[in-house]
C-alpha cells in the first residue's frame, strides 16, 4: 500500500474516477495515473482492459497505461491477447504499449505487427521497435515512411527521433515542415523526451508566429530539458543570425533559459536585426533579473536614442533592473524626450531609483523642461519625482520656477505645484506657497471650548465673538470623549484655561488643522482662528472657505459666511462656501473664524481671489 | 533616546561589581526617586513572586496560555531591582526562567510564542525583550544564539505595512502588537543582534498610520479603532523606540497623554498594559513630564498591591498583574537597559 503522503496530489480523486461511465473522464484519470506512475492504480486499469464490455479505444488506453505503470521487461498475456485482436484499435493498443516492455522479447512481436493491414497498429508497431533497435531499425523505418499520411506523422516522427540518425533527422525536419495537426505532433515528438527534439523544436518555434497558440505549447514543450541540453542548440538557433531565429531563442531565453552566458551571443546576433520585434524581444531577455542586466548595461543604453519610442521605453525598463548605474545620470536627457511615454516611463524609473542618487539642490533643473512640459501627464509626473526625490534644498529653485502657477487660475496645475513643494518645503516655506495661492496662511487660534453633537456652542455667542484680546486667557471645559462617543451620564467636564498662539497654516494648500495646534482631544469643541492682514486700498474681492465640520466668518466684525456640514460617524464633514464677495478696507482688516468639531479630522481653510480667481496675496 | 551599548556596557559592568551581593545595592536605588513605600512594595512584589510553588519546576510562571509572556515579565522584575541570573537571593530562580524561554525557543526554531495561543508574537516579542535584557547578566551561552534566531522570525514576520499581527507571518497588523515588536527588537538592538534600520523605519510609519488626525491620540490599526489612552501610550513609547521623540506625532501623543483626565486614570481599560508603556514613555519623554507622572502612577499602584501577600490582581492574573507593577513602579531603578535614556 502506498503512504498518502507519496501519492501524487489528486491520486484519490482519479481513482474514483475509474470508476466514472464517462469514457471522457475514464481517459483523464488514465492519462493522470499513468503519467505519475501510480502503482496502486494497476489493479483497476487492467480491469479496464481486461473488460469486453468497455469501449476498445479505452481498453487500448487502459493496456497503454497499465503497461507503462507496470514498466515490466516481460509481454503480459493480456498485451499479447490485444494484438491479435480483430479490432485494429485493440491491436494499435498493443503496439503503442510494447514500448514500455523493457525487455528484448518485445522486438518480434514489435517486427511482427508492423506488418499489421492496418497502418495505425504498423506504424506504432514501428515506433516501439525503435525504442529498442534504434539506429539499427533506421532500414526498416526508411522502407516504411516514405509518403506518411497526415494522420501517422505525429507517430513516424516518434520513430525517426529514436533512430536518431543524421538521415533520421532529416526526414523529420522534411515532415515537421508538411506536417497540419502541429499541436499532435508537438506532443508526440516531445513524449520520447529525447534530446533530438530540442532543434526540431526550436526550428518549428522560429517557424511559428508568436501570435499562434503553439508558439506557447512549443516552448512548454522545451521546458522538460534541462539548461545544458538546451544550452547548445539554443545558441546555434541565435548563431544562424536569422531575425525569427533570434527573435525565438529571445523568447526561449526569456521563459526557459535565463543563463547569462548566452547574453553574449544574443547581443550580438542583435546588432544585425534591424527588426523592432527581435530587438524588443532580445532586450526583455537581457533584462531579465537572472541574466545579470548590469552585465547588458552598455547594449540598453544603446538604445536610449533609437529612432523607435517603444524600443526607447524598453531600454528604460531594462537599465532600471540594473543595479551599478545611477539612472539620474543615464537619463538626463531621456526626460526631455519628444514622446511623452518615454519622459514619462523615465521618470516612473527614477522613482523606484534610491534616492542618494538624486542631484541634490539641483532636481528642478535636472527636471527642468518636464515640470514645464505641456503634456500634464508628464508635468505631474515630474511634480511626483520632484516630491519623492526632492528635499529642502530643492525648495527656493522650485518656488522660483514654479511659483508662476500659484498664482495662477489654473486650479489643476497650482494644486499640483503646491503639492509637491509642500513635499519638499521646509517648515518656514509651507505657509509662503499658501500665502502664493492667496490662502490666509498666518493666524492667532484659540481652543478649545465645549461642543456639543447638536452645535450648540456653536450657535451661541461666546467671549471671544465679542471682544478680542490675545493677552487674555480663557476658562473653558472640555469632555475626554474621543470618536463621537458621548461624555457618560452624569460626567462633569474638565476645566482648563486656554490663551491665543500664534499658527501658521500645515499644509501648503491652506489648511490649516486645529489637531494638532490645540490641546488634545479636539472632539466636541470650538476654536477660533483670527488673522490681520493689509489692503492697499478698498476693494471688493471674493472669499472662498472649506472647514470640517463647521464654520461662521467674520470680516471687521461683520458676519460674512456660516456653514454646517451633516454629520457623519468616522468620517470626513466638509462645508463649503465659494466666491463670497467681500468689501476690504484700504489699511488693516481682520478675518475671524469660529470653527466647530464633533470629531475626526478638524480644519479650516480660507483663500480670497479677484473676480478672475487670480489669487490675492495679503500680508 | 536610549543610551548607547557602549553605556550598556557599562551598566553591566556596574552591575557584575555587585555580582557577589546577595540583594540589590542600595546606593543604586538611591540615584532614583523612590519613596520607601514603593521600595518596600516592588520588594514584597518580588517575594511573592518567588515563593515556593508560584514558579513551576520548568522554571516559567503563569497559566497555561501565557506562560512565556508571564515568565518573561516576571524575569523582568527581577532584573529592574538589579538581580542577577545565577546570583543572590533570587538568582536560580532567574537563570530557570531564563533556561525555560531557551526551551521554548529551541523546540520552535526561536518562534518563542506559545504555539496554540493564537496572539502568539506578544509572548514572542515579551521574550525577545526580557532575554535582551538579561544578555550580558546571565552566564547562559545560549542566549545570544536564541536571540538571533527569535530576532529573525521577528524581522520576517513584519507586513508590509510595517507592523505585526497575532501570528509570526507578515499579513495583518495592529499597534498593540507592534509596540511589542519594536521594544524587543531595540533591546535586542541593544544586545548587538543586528537589525536592519530600514525595519524601524517602516515600523515606526505603521505606528504614525495609526494616530488619529484629530485628537493626537492613537488608534488600534491604520485603519480603524478609536483612540485611546492605552493605544496611545504603546505608539508613543514605538515612536521613542524608533528615534523619533522629536517627531511632531510623538510629541501629540504625549500631550495626548498628559491630558488625559485623571478622574480616568485610574480605571483606564487594559490598566497595567496602558501604564507600563505610558510610564516608560513619559520616562523617555523627558524629567518634567516624569517628574509629574510618577508620582500619580506610583500612588495608584501602591494602593492597589494586596497587602498580605505582596501580590498585585492582574488582567491575566497575580504573576501577570504583579510583574506588570513592580515593571511600572520600578522605572527609576534603570537597571534595565530599556529603562534608559
Amino acid at each position: 500500500m502506498v503512504e498518502a503522503s507519496e501519492r501524487p496530489s489528486g491520486t484519490i480523486g482519479y481513482l474514483q474516477q475509474l470508476e466514472e461511465k464517462d469514457w471522457i473522464l475514464k481517459a483523464e484519470a488514465l492519462h493522470y495515473l499513468s503519467k505519475n506512475n501510480v502503482k496502486e492504480s494497476s489493479e483497476s486499469i487492467f480491469k479496464i482492459a481486461n473488460n469486453n464490455t468497455e469501449n476498445p479505444w479505452i481498453r487500448s488506453k487502459a493496456l497503454i497505461a497499465y503497461c507503462k505503470i507496470q514498466n515490466d521487461s516481460n509481454i503480459p498475456p493480456i498485451l499479447t491477447s490485444f494484438s491479435s485482436s480483430e479490432d485494429p484499435k485493440l491491436r494499435a493498443g498493443a503496439a503503442e504499449a510494447l514500448s514500455f516492455i523493457t525487455g528484448n522479447n518485445s522486438d518480434e512481436l514489435s517486427l511482427k505487427l508492423t506488418k499489421d493491414d492496418n497502418e495505425m497498429v504498423q506504424f506504432h508497431a514501428l515506433a516501439s521497435y525503435t525504442k529498442l533497435k534504434k539506429q539499427e531499425a533506421w532500414p526498416l523505418v526508411q522502407t516504411m515512411i516514405d509518403s506518411p499520411s497526415q494522420e501517422t506523422i505525429p507517430i513516424v516522427a516518434k520513430a525517426l527521433i529514436r533512430v536518431g540518425n543524421n538521415e533520421a533527422l532529416k526526414k523529420l525536419q522534411e515532415i515537421a515542415n508538411s506536417v497540419k495537426n502541429k499541436r499532435a505532433f508537438i506532443d508526440s515528438v516531445s513524449k520520447t523526451k529525447n534530446t533530438n527534439t530540442i532543434p526540431l523544436l526550436l526550428n518549428l518555434l522560429e517557424k511559428t508566429s508568436i501570435d499562434n497558440s503553439n508558439f506557447d505549447y512549443i516552448i512548454s514543450a522545451l521546458s522538460i530539458h534541462n539548461n545544458e541540453t538546451l544550452a547548445k542548440p539554443l545558441s546555434d538557433l541565435i548563431n544562424t543570425g536569422r531575425d525569427p531565429a533570434v527573435f525565438a531563442a529571445a523568447r526561449v531565453i526569456t521563459h526557459l533559459l535565463q543563463d547569462p552566458k548566452i547574453g553574449k551571443e544574443l547581443r550580438s546576433a542583435i546588432n544585425n536585426s534591424s527588426s523592432p520585434e527581435t530587438q524588443e524581444a532580445a532586450m526583455i531577455a537581457l533584462g531579465s533579473k537572472n541574466m545579470n542586466p548590469d552585465s547588458n548595461k552598455d547594449f540598453f543604453i544603446g538604445y536610449l536614442k533609437n529612432k523607435n519610442p517603444d524600443l526607447r521605453v524598453l531600454s528604460i525598463l531594462c537599465l532600471s533592473h540594473c543595479r551599478e548605474v545611477n539612472l539620474y545620470n543615464l537619463l538626463k536627457e531621456t526626460i526631455k524626450d519628444e514622446e511623452s511615454r518615454v519622459s514619462l516611463a523615465a521618470m516612473n524609473a527614477l522613482m523606484h531609483t534610491p534616492l542618494e542618487d538624486a542631484p541634490t539642490g539641483v532636481l528642478v533643473s535636472y527636471l527642468e523642461e518636464a515640470l514645464v512640459n505641456a503634456d500634464t501627464v508628464v508635468r505631474k509626473a515630474a511634480f511626483d519625482l520632484l516630491a519623492h526625490a526632492g528635499n529642502a534644498d530643492d525648495f527656493e529653485p522650485a518656488l522660483a520656477m514654479l511659483g508662476e502657477a500659484l498664482s495662477g487660475t489654473d486650479t489643476i496645475r497650482r494644486e499640483a505645484v503646491a503639492e509637491a513643494l509642500g513635499s519638499i518645503a521646509p517648515d518656514k516655506g509651507v505657509a509662503n506657497v499658501a500665502r502664493r495661492q492667496g490662502y490666509i496662511s498666518n493666524w492667532m487660534v484659540l481652543g478649545t471650548f465645549l461642543n456639543d453633537k447638536e452645535h450648540k456652542a456653536f450657535a451661541k455667542e461666546l467671549e471671544p465673538e465679542k471682544t478680542i484680546d490675545f493677552e487674555k486667557t480663557y476658562p473653558s471645559t472640555y469632555v475626554w470623549a474621543l470618536q463621537g462617543n458621548q461624555r457618560k451620564e452624569g460626567e462633569k467636564a474638565i476645566e482648563r484655561d486656554i490663551g491665543w498662539a500664534e499658527a501658521s497654516v500645515n499644509k501648503t494648500n491652506g489648511m490649516l488643522l486645529m489637531g494638532p495646534l490645540l490641546p488634545p482631544p479636539g472632539t466636541f469643541s470650538i476654536s477660533y482662528a483670527v488673522s490681520d492682514f493689509n489692503s492697499t486700498k478698498e476693494q471688493e474681492l471674493f472669499l472662498s472657505l472649506d472647514g470640517d465640520d463647521a464654520f461662521k466668518v467674520w470680516l471687521n466684525g461683520e458676519k460674512v459666511a456660516e456653514a454646517i456640514a451633516p454629520y457623519l460617524h468616522r468620517q470626513s464633514c466638509i462645508a463649503t462656501l465659494e466666491n463670497i464677495k467681500i468689501k476690504l478696507k484700504k489699511g488693516k482688516n481682520r478675518i475671524l473664524i469660529k470653527s466647530a468639531n464633533i470629531e475626526n479630522e478638524w480644519w479650516v481653510r480660507a483663500r480670497i481671489t479677484d473676480a478672475n480667481n487670480r489669487p490675492i496675496e495679503l500680508f | 533616546m536610549r543610551t548607547t551599548i557602549t553605556s550598556f556596557f557599562i551598566l553591566c559592568l556596574f552591575s557584575l561589581n555587585n555580582l557577589f551581593a546577595q540583594d540589590p545595592p542600595p546606593q543604586s536605588v538611591g540615584v532614583a526617586r523612590l519613596t520607601p513605600e514603593v521600595r518596600n512594595a516592588i520588594s514584597k512584589g518580588l517575594e511573592y513572586l518567588s515563593k515556593d510553588g508560584l514558579q513551576r519546576p520548568d522554571g516559567s510562571w503563569g497559566g497555561d496560555q501565557n506562560r512565556v509572556a508571564e515568565t518573561s515579565l516576571a524575569l523582568m522584575a527581577f532584573m529592574l531591582q538589579g538581580h542577577v541570573p545565577g546570583r543572590g537571593t533570587y538568582g536560580i530562580k532567574m537563570e530557570n526562567a531564563i533556561t525555560y524561554l531557551l526551551n521554548h525557543g529551541r523546540n520552535q526554531r526561536g518562534y518563542l510564542g506559545t504555539p496554540r495561543n493564537h496572539a502568539g508574537m506578544y509572548e514572542h516579542g515579551l521574550a525577545v525583550l526580557a532575554l535582551s535584557e538579561a544578555w550580558g547578566q546571565s552566564k547562559n551561552p545560549r542566549i545570544k544564539s536564541t536571540l538571533r534566531s527569535a530576532v529573525d522570525i521577528t524581522l520576517r514576520a513584519q507586513n508590509r505595512e510595517g507592523g505585526w499581527r497575532y501570528s509570526p507571518e507578515p499579513r495583518d497588523a495592529d499597534l498593540s502588537m507592534t509596540v511589542m515588536q519594536i521594544v524587543a527588537l531595540n533591546s535586542a538592538s541593544e544586545a548587538g543582534i543586528a537589525v536592519p534600520q530600514t525595519t524601524i523605519d517602516k515600523a515606526a510609519e505603521y505606528v504614525i498610520s495609526c494616530q488619529d488626525l484629530g485628537s493626537g491620540g492613537f488608534k488600534y490599526t491604520a485603519g480603524g479603532g478609536e483612540p485611546n489612552f492605552a493605544r496611545t501610550a504603546a505608539g508613543v513609547m514605538s515612536l521613542i523606540m524608533c528615534g523619533q521623540r522629536d517627531r511632531k506625532a510623538t510629541q501629540r501623543g504625549i500631550a495626548f497623554l498628559k491630558a488625559f483626565p485623571d478622574s480616568k486614570f485610574k480605571s483606564t481599560n487594559h490598566f497595567h498594559y496602558a501604564h507600563y508603556y505610558a510610564v516608560q514613555s513619559m520616562y523617555q519623554s523627558g524629567d518634567a513630564d516624569f517628574r509629574a507622572w510618577y508620582p500619580k502612577i506610583s500612588a495608584e499602584i501602591v494602593a492597589k498591591q494586596n497587602k498580605n501577600d505582596g501580590s498585585w490582581s492582574g488582567s491575566y492574573g497575580q504573576a501577570y498583574g504583579t510583574s506588570l507593577s513592580i515593571l511600572i513602579l520600578g522605572v527609576p531603578y534603570r537597571f534595565l537597559p530599556i529603562y534608559q535614556r
